[in-house]
């Protein structure tokens, strides 16, 4: 092999594993953030895996349970509180180390100490506690996930129709203005979805729906039936006329044709193609906080509880749970690009 | 009467989606224009604009944007070109490769920040990583950064979420390019990168515009990642003016028509980016 | 040493799929050479090995005595048509010929006057600066032509480079080609699945089935000297007829026995076939190699089933225990289906063996 085909080769593997570092490894370690235990956050460094569990040593002095916690870095058992409060143990065990304990387990477990000396216990953290915590302190975290689902519904629902009879007319008529409106099509995504929503709340408290899903997929449907009517404008055309046309030959109607043949033929990649409409729903929270702000979308709850302060590990398991349709979408999407994306030109 | 129905089929496909733009967006955009002009009294006048340009912040916020746009486009195209070339190939896991490396373009910007804010707190786990493998001794005060260091910060991290969405627009333009273009130039003479300069890109030219133009406006509007990695004001860019007026101080006498008037002063800026853009790419297809 | 060698020359792709199988293949200097063979079998494979778009499994490619199997495409001397043309749309005529000249790093007079030479060769010298996309089919075809010419290669590859063209185009591209290859005396090599564009152009024609050559010969060999039964079926139109027969000796004659008929071997194949005796082997006649007679010179009689008129000749479908057989014949044009005709055979028939396919000779 010669040496300009090894450096080639060599590049090649290089890059691949940057692209592998550079997105599984913000993950793994942003999964694995969203696990920790306060205490572990500030432990520093840290191991790269979350603890599972915690070794802790029990002592008695001067008529007070001491609560020593076991460093594997450092090899020692650091004292962490003293008190003759149960109540303050089961509030730090349960704030610092996501173990959920109740008061009389910890005592009946650290009693003995007070005679028989030193009192080691191991202890299973509570993995999901972060999680448990956001649901506890955004009161309504369900129902937000709920309104976000619905939002999601509503937009791919106006926007799949009305943009796909668009995308059709684009790919298979030809009419006055055809070549001009990708081009204002395009028009419709340069003003920011802000700027939209802002004027448009006033429309919607006309109509009564401010505060509502369907009021919310209105506004994100503008700048998705534009994309929508593009992206299935290539994937209609990518399926041959002529397949229509053996089916108007044999009888059928224009429409029957069009829910019988394309549709049918076009489904996968409108599917995909739904899957834009669907984040453009899920990942907003600006048009959400202007237009339905006292009936928060998941995405919303999460930028006001942790927008700019929240822990660490508590943005994390907020996060988390953000992000779990984004693996959903690039799964169904990476199939798709072609048709999607195949004949999209301006 | 057949003739006539097909004549106007098209229309009437187009028709609900127009309908939906007038009432949407076509009104809407309207109302913020006109409200631009006006001053708190409903009268005509120019003073939102002045009022806008002369926030101390806005020469500031209008540079970081076109700046952000113009760096962080230009750091895309090419790396997704790159990345789209390279999953073009045909090898095995190309597949799974491509799955992974679209991760990123579908996180909601809330996460991406999250994400990252998590990563270069100072107990975050980058700072973590970095002392596992003793490449530092003291965790790095990440988050202080400002200025062109905080902006660059945040082209890195967008570029990081929307360079898939770049590439498969390219990747979808290579795949549906005809294999024999690349392979006469080949037979030709030409070498890998005469090829790629020659005859892939001016090919793909249509896509290529269509790509850069979405990452533009997109990159305009920039500010949610902003916003959650430093907060208000940090790294101001005009779409953060226009959440900082709903969102923080929406009570102000005139916060409502700050925040229109910045919409309109950014779609303005928008379009023209975009014209220019345009006026280049087809001047350069000449030559 | 031929001009150019293949030497057991083999690919897989994906390391399964075995596309050409331990081909080797001498083509003379000038020569112009046409693969030929059913979908899939390999052809444009082999051809892609040849310009360096696809690498070798196993075995050698030697050009003018040097091996250019690890050489890039563009450092091998040839060049090529393909299928699509791709004749590149972003560039004017005049560009797409001068590319290549342009990468060789030559004079802009220079490239001037090649581009115009092929050109003219090509007969496009009106459309220079035109763009593919305003040309027709034929003539995006002719611009491919030219710039493969312009580079002046050593070898000319061409897959199915007409295939795309409508009927009454490829006769003529067929001719322009082969004026083409006169003039300058270049050696090509032709892929085609169309056999009488093959018959027309070749010098030599390669009959490849399933990776593998089949045969090598003029087109009047491979036509009336078939090597296998793969070859006799697939050249020729209709193909050729197969009848199993028996072989049996009465005293010094050899016969080839069949239940509607019988007929006295005479050929110097008889002595081969006297070892063949009780066997069953395959009679292979074309359909012209069947005659319609009187009743005495028969071999047997048969309905006719279906008539194909074609004009110059007559194509008849007739039946023969069971077994379909096409006859060609200029006399009969009033034949009525259901009529008897008393067939006769002419002494051009060949022997297969039944089991590996292959001629008894
Ligand atoms: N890139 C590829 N990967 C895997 N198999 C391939 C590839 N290209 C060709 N093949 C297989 O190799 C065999 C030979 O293909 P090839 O294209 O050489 O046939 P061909 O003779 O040119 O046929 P046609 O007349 O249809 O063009 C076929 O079975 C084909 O399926
Ligand atoms: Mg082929």
């Amino acid at each position: 092999m010669s040496t300009k085909k090894i450096m080639a080769k060599t590049t090649f593997y290089i890059i691949i594993v940057t692209v592998l570092i550079a997105v599984l490894l913000p993950f793994f370690f942003f999964v694995s953030s969203s696990l920790y235990s306060s205490y572990e956050v500030y432990q520093f460094p840290r191991s790269f895996l979350p603890k599972m569990s915690f070794d802790i040593m029990v002592t008695w002095e001067d008529d007070m349970y001491q609560l020593h916690v076991y460093d594997d870095e450092d090899d020692f058992y650091e004292l962490m509180i003293y008190t003759s409060n149960i109540d303050d143990f089961r509030i730090f065990l349960k704030r610092e180390l996501s173990i959920q304990l109740t008061n009389e387990e910890i005592e009946s477990d650290f009693s003995a100490s007070k005679t028989g000396g030193p009192v080691y216990e191991t202890y299973k953290k509570d993995l999901l506690y972060n999680f448990k915590t956001f649901f506890s302190i955004t009161n309504n975290a369900d129902k937000a996930i709920l309104n976000s689902v619905i939002a999601a519904g509503w937009t791919i629902l106006i926007s799949l129709t009305l943009g796909s009879m668009a995308g059709y007319a684009v790919a298979r008529y030809g009419f006055a203005g055809k070549n001009k409106l990708n081009l204002s099509l395009l028009l419709v995504r340069m003003f920011p979805a802000v700027a939209i929503a802002i004027p448009m709340l006033v429309y919607l408290i006309k109509m009564g729906l401010n505060n509502t899903m369907f009021g919310l997929a209105i506004v994100y449907s503008v700048g998705n039936i534009a994309l929508t009517a593009w992206i299935t404008s290539s994937i209609f055309q990518g399926i041959n006329v002529e397949l229509e046309e053996a089916s108007v030959v044999f009888g059928a109607s224009r429409f029957q044709t069009f829910l019988k043949i394309t549709l049918p033929l076009a489904f996968p990649g409108m599917v995909a193609c739904s899957m834009y409409a669907f984040l453009g729903a899920w990942n907003d929270s600006i048009t959400a906080l202007i237009l339905s702000s006292n009936n928060p979308t998941l995405s919303l709850l999460i930028y006001k509880a942790l927008g700019m302060s929240g822990t660490i590990q508590l943005s994390a398991a907020g996060a988390v749970i953000l992000i779990i349709p984004a693996l959903v979408f690039t799964f169904i999407i990476k199939n798709y690009i072609n048709q999607l994306w195949g004949d999209v030109k301006l | 009467m057949k003739r006539r129905i097909k004549k106007w089929t098209p229309y009437f496909l187009l028709a609900p989606a127009l309908i939906y733009y007038g009432f949407f967006w076509i009104r809407p955009v309207i109302r913020a224009f006109y409200e631009s002009f006006t001053n708190l009294e409903g009268k005509m006048s120019l003073i939102n604009y002045i009022e806008v340009l002369n926030e101390p912040v806005f020469k500031e916020a209008f540079t970081n944007s076109m700046l952000f746009a113009v760096v962080s486009v230009i750091l895309q195209f090419v790396l997704a070109f790159m990345l789209a070339l390279l999953l073009n190939k045909k090898f095995k896991g190309v597949k799974l490769l491509l799955f992974i490396a679209l991760i990123p373009m579908a996180v909601p910007p809330t996460a991406v920040a999250i994400l990252w804010r998590t990563g270069f707190s100072t107990y975050g786990w980058v700072n973590n990583l970095l002392m596992h493998i003793n490449l530092i001794e003291q965790p790095i005060l990440w988050m202080t950064a400002d200025g062109t260091s905080a902006l660059m910060f945040l082209i890195l991290i967008d570029t990081w979420t929307v360079l898939p969405s770049v590439m498969i627009i390219l990747l979808a333009g290579l795949q549906n390019m005809h294999k024999e273009y690349e392979e006469a130039g080949y037979v030709f003479g030409a070498s890998k990168w005469q090829v790629t300069k020659d005859i892939v890109i001016p090919i793909l030219k249509p896509t290529i515009v269509t790509a850069v133009i979405l990452r533009l406006i997109a990159a305009m509007q920039i500010w949610m990642i902003s916003v959650m990695m430093f907060g208000f004001g940090r790294v101001p860019f005009l779409v953060e003016r226009i959440a900082y007026y709903t969102d923080i101080v929406p009570m102000l006498e005139n916060s409502y028509k700050m925040s229109l008037t910045y919409s309109v002063v950014v779609t303005v800026i928008v379009l023209t980016s975009v014209t220019i853009y345009l006026k280049f790419s087809n001047r350069q297809r000449r030559i | 040493m031929a001009f150019l060698e293949l030497m057991n020359l083999t690919k897989k792709y994906q390391g399964k799929i075995l596309a050409v199988d331990n081909m080797s293949l001498g083509i003379n200097e000038n020569e112009f050479l046409v693969l030929l063979g059913p979908s899939g079998c390999g052809k444009t494979t082999t051809m892609r090995m040849i310009a360096g778009l696809e690498e070798v499994t196993e075995g050698d490619i030697v050009l003018e005595g040097k091996s250019i199997k690890g050489l890039q495409p563009k450092n091998r001397g040839v060049s090529m048509i393909f299928q699509s043309y791709a004749v590149w749309p972003h560039m004017t005529v005049y560009q797409n010929i001068a590319y290549a000249l342009k990468l060789r790093k030559m004079s802009k007079e220079d490239i001037k006057k090649r581009v115009q030479k092929a050109a003219e060769m090509a007969n496009i010298t009106e459309y220079l600066e035109r763009s593919p996309n305003q040309l027709s089919g034929g003539q995006r075809q002719r611009v491919a032509v030219a710039r493969a010419l312009a580079v002046e290669p050593k070898l000319f590859l061409m897959d199915e480079p007409l295939s795309n063209l409508d009927a009454k185009l490829r006769i003529t591209m067929r001719t322009e080609l082969k004026k083409v290859h006169e003039e300058l005396g270049s050696t090509t090599i032709f892929v085609t699945h169309d056999q009488s564009e093959a018959m027309s152009l070749a010098d030599r024609i390669v009959v490849m089935n399933k990776g593998t050559i089949e045969q090598i010969g003029t087109p009047n060999e491979i036509y009336h000297n078939c090597e296998s039964m793969f070859v006799a079926n697939f050249i020729g139109s209709p193909p050729t007829n197969f009848i199993d027969v028996t072989i049996e000796l009465e005293d010094k004659r050899v016969i080839a026995k069949h239940e509607a008929f019988q007929f006295n071997i005479t050929t110097h194949i008889k002595e081969t076939l006297k070892s063949y005796e009780g066997k069953k082997v395959v009679l292979g006649v074309r359909p012209e190699n069947f005659t319609v007679t009187d009743e005495e010179k028969k071999l047997f009689k048969s309905k006719v089933q279906f008539m194909e008129p074609q004009g110059s000749h007559t194509i008849a479908v007739i039946g023969l225990s069971g077994q379909q057989l096409k006859i060609v014949s200029t006399k009969i044009f009033d034949v009525k289906v259901g009529q008897q005709l008393n067939i006769g055979i002419n002494q051009k028939y060949f022997f297969f063996d039944k089991e590996s396919g292959e001629r008894i000779r």
